[in-house]
């Protein structure tokens, strides 16, 4: 099928993820969401979950790859979508994914005429394919904002740059720009952004007033809370002066530092955007104020913000108002993504978005550090006080706070995601057909397809954007902190294709071919991500645990043992598609016992893995002669089960009462 | 809007954050000799006021074909889904 030559609509996405389940029942299914879309009366949202044949949901075998969050962000969806028809087709065809040669063209600065590139065949084998169906649950999907997508591409130039938001109605201000949330500000992970971080620390450090992406802005004013109720709260150690309380474009009178709740309320109801009484104000001399909307105000995005600059006094010049919501509440898109992840079990988690030519690597809350203290979840500890991002500014009561990133055995969760996502960037580059070593400048494929891998929370912070809260890739990495079961969790966020690709908005015609060369980077991303979930459920955790390293000879023999010699026929394949289920069901919990207890890990090794090892070397080497193979492999494999499974599994059982 | 690239310092960079009709997006890049390109969106008005601030800047795209080919994908979009043209804003 050819690359589509316009962007696809979401009900036409919509429409050939259901073609693809009733053509592919046996490994596609369709999946409905539970919430429709934002905008009355919403739409049904659906992905797919590709499988290998029949086969229900495999608990810790799960990847998301999902884009369209942000609306404006054209190509994803559409490669998202061919992405599964693909694999799909190939998977069923047992034939290679295969792109003809391609050229494209980069924009150049005017006034250069655009540069043409040419790009050879692109293949990707069946065999990686079938690996990746075979051992993963794939979920794409593939359009999480149809709404906002919708009013995109129907909407062309809109506020400039396109529209980023869905479409959450607005009742104070139905003007088509000022509706909507942003999505990717959203999800439940240090929702109350103003709290978490050390604000006046951070306005110093980032500001970014005009960009409807703001993390401050939106999050202070409209982030789609859905309770009516604000706190108001006069900050920073303000001795004097006064400030104003703004709704929907109108500001109160000035309001004194110190005034009563009934004076904040009276100057409050004047306004004309809130009307008469809908508004209540209580809270004591000075606040904290609450704030709580009323009547045809009390619906779920009242917008309400602050103008502080005549406050006076204060810590380091800088009083200021704080407005908090009630609560962290989401939109129906956003939880749409949180319930796949969470009923799921997704283990591995990638946003795909537009643009920039960046692979993004948690956190995007604040710089990684290794002190177990530091996480998100410790808010009563560090809230008012994580210095986002820099050092030089620390002093008391401020903290040079680092987000908890462990890089330990089992998992090393800091070294893995880099590898990862190096094995991505450089699959990206190896789709061109370029040279990884090439020395920049030599050859365009490579200058004009190379990606950065760069920490998200400092990604653009040489512009003035901070880290960031409320972000999918944070939310899904977040889960392996609330639910220890769930761990490991490696999510990452693509930004793909480029401003001399169009921005936003890529050409999806000869001579420019934007989109179809995103498309092949968006494919050779992908597949490098699912193939390293692949090879991540190929550890052998509890042994890697009891020696502390992937790399011992023996934790070296147990996995070639797995690959080389069962999943070299077809019975060992299929004895090793029952186990790898039932060994990952409870092995991270036994590696996450293991790791910090050195006792029991010398324990499992002596007692446990070291003579499993030295009875397996020996029955290989009794088996080998044995023909035919698969007899061989046959014998292999049920020794294996009897070996393998039930020591490990008593030993599971018995710690399962302390894990 | 059309489609640029400005570099200068990044204290430059981050000042330019109040100027009306430009809209950063996309990442930033190290340009050498302690400079910053940054991606966005700008209008020919702010592009003059980003040069007056000492920043270079390169268009990629200019308004006008920018938005041909946005037009083109929206009436193509609206053969099948039956509303109104609207203007952008």
């Amino acid at each position: 099928m050819p690359p589509p030559t316009t962007p696809t609509k979401p009900a036409d996405i919509f429409a050939a993820l259901s073609t693809l389940s009733t053509s592919f029942p046996a490994n596609c299914e369709l999946i409905t969401l539970p919430n429709k879309s934002a905008d009355p009366p919403g739409v049904d949202i659906t992905c797919v979950r590709l499988h290998d044949d029949g086969t229900p949901p495999k608990d810790g075998f799960s990847v998301l790859v999902m884009g369209g969050i942000h609306a404006r962000e054209m190509a994803p969806p559409d490669a998202l979508l061919r992405l599964a028809q693909d694999l799909l087709d190939s998977f069923k065809n047992v034939t290679d994914i295969t792109f003809g040669p391609l050229t494209a063209q980069v924009n150049q600065p005017s006034p250069a005429p655009p540069l043409a590139i040419t790009y050879p065949s692109y293949t990707i084998p069946r065999d990686v394919v079938r690996m990746i169906i075979k051992n993963i649950d794939l979920y794409i999907f593939p359009c999480v904002n149809p709404d906002g997508r919708l009013f995109d591409i129907l909407h062309p130039g809109f506020a400039g740059a396109g529209w980023r938001k869905n479409r959450r109605p607005n009742p104070d201000n139905p003007a088509p720009g000022a509706v909507g949330v942003d999505l990717n500000r959203n999800f439940d992970i240090a929702w109350d952004f103003a709290r978490y971080f050390d604000m006046p620390s951070y306005r110093t450090k980032f500001t970014r007033p005009n960009d409807p992406a703001s993390a401050v802005d939106t999050i202070e004013t409209f982030n789609g809370f859905t309770d009516p109720a604000r706190t108001v709260t006069v900050a920073g150690g303000a001795t004097g002066g006064s400030f104003t309380l703004n709704f929907n474009g109108a500001a109160t009178a000035p309001i004194a530092f110190g005034a009563p709740a009934a004076t904040v309320q009276t100057k409050l109801r004047a306004l004309a955007t809130i009307g008469g009484s809908n508004v209540d104000v209580t809270g004591p001399d000075g606040g904290p104020y609450a704030v709580t909307f009323t009547g045809a105000r009390a619906h779920p995005v009242p917008m309400l913000t602050a103008d502080f600059a005549l406050l006076t006094g204060g810590v380091g010049s800088n009083p200021h108002i704080e407005i908090r919501h009630a609560g962290p509440k989401t939109e129906p898109e956003t939880l749409n993504v949180e319930w796949l992840i969470d009923t799921r079990k997704i283990r591995f988690f990638l946003d795909v978005h537009q643009f920039g030519r960046e692979i993004l690597v948690p956190w995007g809350l604040e710089d990684n550090g290794t002190d177990q203290a530091m996480t998100f979840l410790q808010g009563s500890t560090w809230d008012w006080k994580r210095d986002g991002l820099q050092e030089a500014d620390v002093l008391p009561p401020r903290t040079n706070y680092n987000e908890y990133m462990p890089n330990d055995i089992p998992y090393y969760l800091g070294d893995k995601l880099i590898e990862i996502a190096n094995s991505m960037q450089n699959a990206i580059i190896l789709a061109t057909g370029a040279d990884p070593k090439a020395a920049p400048g030599a050859d365009p494929k490579l200058d004009h397809s190379t990606y950065k891998v760069v920490s998200s929370a400092r990604s653009d912070a040489a512009r003035g954007v901070g880290p960031l809260s409320g972000a999918s890739d944070d939310y899904a990495f977040s889960r392996q902190f609330i639910d220890t079961s769930r761990a490991p969790m490696y999510s990452l966020t693509v930004e793909t294709g480029e401003d001399e690709e169009n921005g936003f908005h890529p050409d999806y015609t000869a001579p420019n071919n934007h989109y179809q060369k995103i498309e092949r980077e968006i494919y050779a991303a992908v597949i490098a991500y699912a193939t390293a979930a692949v090879r991540f459920c190929k550890w052998c955790l509890i042994a890697t645990a009891a020696y502390g390293s992937r790399a011992h000879p023996d934790v070296e023999f147990l996995r070639a043992l797995r690959d080389r010699e069962l999943r070299s026929t077809r019975y060992g394949s299929r004895v090793v598609a029952i186990l790898e289920p039932v060994y990952y069901s409870f092995s991270p919990a036994v590696a996450r016992f293991l790791v910090p207890r050195r006792r029991c890990r010398l324990l499992v090794r002596a007692a446990i893995v070291r003579p499993l090892v030295v009875t397996l070397r020996a029955l290989a080497a009794a088996i080998k002669p044995v023909r035919p193979r698969r007899l061989a492999v046959g014998l292999l494999a049920t020794a294996i089960v009897v070996l393998t499974l039930l020591p490990v599994a008593a030993v599971a059982w018995v710690l399962s009462g302390v894990v | 809007m059309n489609i640029v690239r400005v570099t200068a310092s990044s204290d430059v960079l981050r000042g330019l954050h109040d100027i009306d009709g430009l809209l950063m997006a996309g990442s930033v890049k190290e340009a050498g000799g302690g400079a910053w390109t940054a991606s966005g969106y700008a209008t020919d008005a702010a592009i003059a006021v980003v040069r007056d601030r000492g920043a270079d800047v390169d268009i990629l795209l200019d308004a006008q074909t920018r938005m041909a080919q946005l037009n083109r994908v929206a009436a193509q979009a609206r053969e099948t889904e039956g509303s109104a043209p609207e203007t952008g804003a």
